[in-house]
């Protein structure tokens, strides 16, 4: 029997196992194409997201190092990225990305 | 102290391309999104990498939050767990994990907007404590680390099939308590 209350509910989960990330690629695909469609869909995904993202609570925040600010800018604007003084901090590597 | 509102205000003058809005924007979610992307790939080179990533984008879409009804720090939260997740799973399978669906942000409005009220911000976690430790546990690793079915299986020490059940029951018993 699947009646209208079963839909609904096959929907919340399968909006959740979205936000999670847990479907398989064909899945992720086939619900991406309904939520084009379905306004409530939608909705219920974000809702979850809403939900899910109090959890980062828990995760404690940590600075990261000042080249990473200093690359995202030079990527978007061209501003030079600080420069790792001579005989340098930090891997050459990380500096070119 | 930056509320939500100083957030959503930052993000909006970026969507002008206000340079300055965008670097204080920066200095007052880059540690939050950061712990989210070391939480997930648990490398520090490849979480500022995908950090770099995260406010790569935020610059370009930050003209389409608007209309995806999240709250500010959802909307980052989400962006960075995601490219996050993104970085994680190619790393392990290279060939299998191209994510060619839209984030949420781009497929269109969302009916009203919802923001999560102070007060119901630890609702969540309440609801989880209601689960079995075991079940809140493996909703914890999806969403914070990034787990994948098969992941938190083998954690758990569950056949596919049952973790696959446990997940769907924990997630609709979540719903309930959390519309009560």
């Amino acid at each position: 029997m699947t009646d209208a209350t079963d839909r609904d509910e096959d929907d919340v989960a399968l909006a959740g196992e979205f936000a999670l990330r847990l479907m398989d690629a064909e899945a992720r695909r086939a619900f991406a194409r309904r939520m084009e469609r379905e306004p409530a869909l939608r909705a219920l995904v974000r809702d979850w997201e809403e939900r899910l993202a109090t959890l980062v609570d828990e995760v404690p925040p940590v600075t990261p190092s000042p080249r990473v600010k200093a690359r995202i800018k030079a990527q978007l604007f061209g501003t030079p990225p600080l420069r790792a003084g001579r005989g340098g901090a930090g891997p050459a590597s990380s500096a070119a990305r | 102290m930056t509320t939500p509102s100083d957030i959503e205000a930052l993000i909006a003058r970026v969507a002008l391309g206000d340079r300055a809005a965008f670097s204080a924007l920066y200095d007052a979610t880059s540690a939050k999104l950061f712990g989210v992307c070391l939480r997930v790939l648990n490398d520090r080179h490849e979480a500022e990498d995908a950090l770099q990533e995260v406010f790569v984008r935020v610059w370009h879409k930050a003209g389409s939050y608007a209309v995806n009804g999240f709250s500010p720090m959802t909307w980052l939260i989400t962006l960075a767990r995601n490219l996050a997740i993104d970085r994680l799973r190619a790393r392990r399978a290279p060939m299998d994990t191209v994510d060619d669906v839209p984030d949420l942000a781009d497929v269109g409005p969302t009916p009203e907007a919802a923001a999560i009220a102070a007060s119901d911000r630890a609702r969540i976690a309440g609801c989880l404590g209601e689960l079995a430790p075991a079940r809140a546990d493996a909703v914890r690793g999806a969403y914070l680390d990034g787990a994948t079915y098969e992941e938190l299986a083998r954690r758990h020490g569950v056949p596919l099939n049952t973790m696959r059940t446990w997940l769907r029951r924990s997630l609709l018993k979540l719903k309930d308590c959390l519309s009560r």
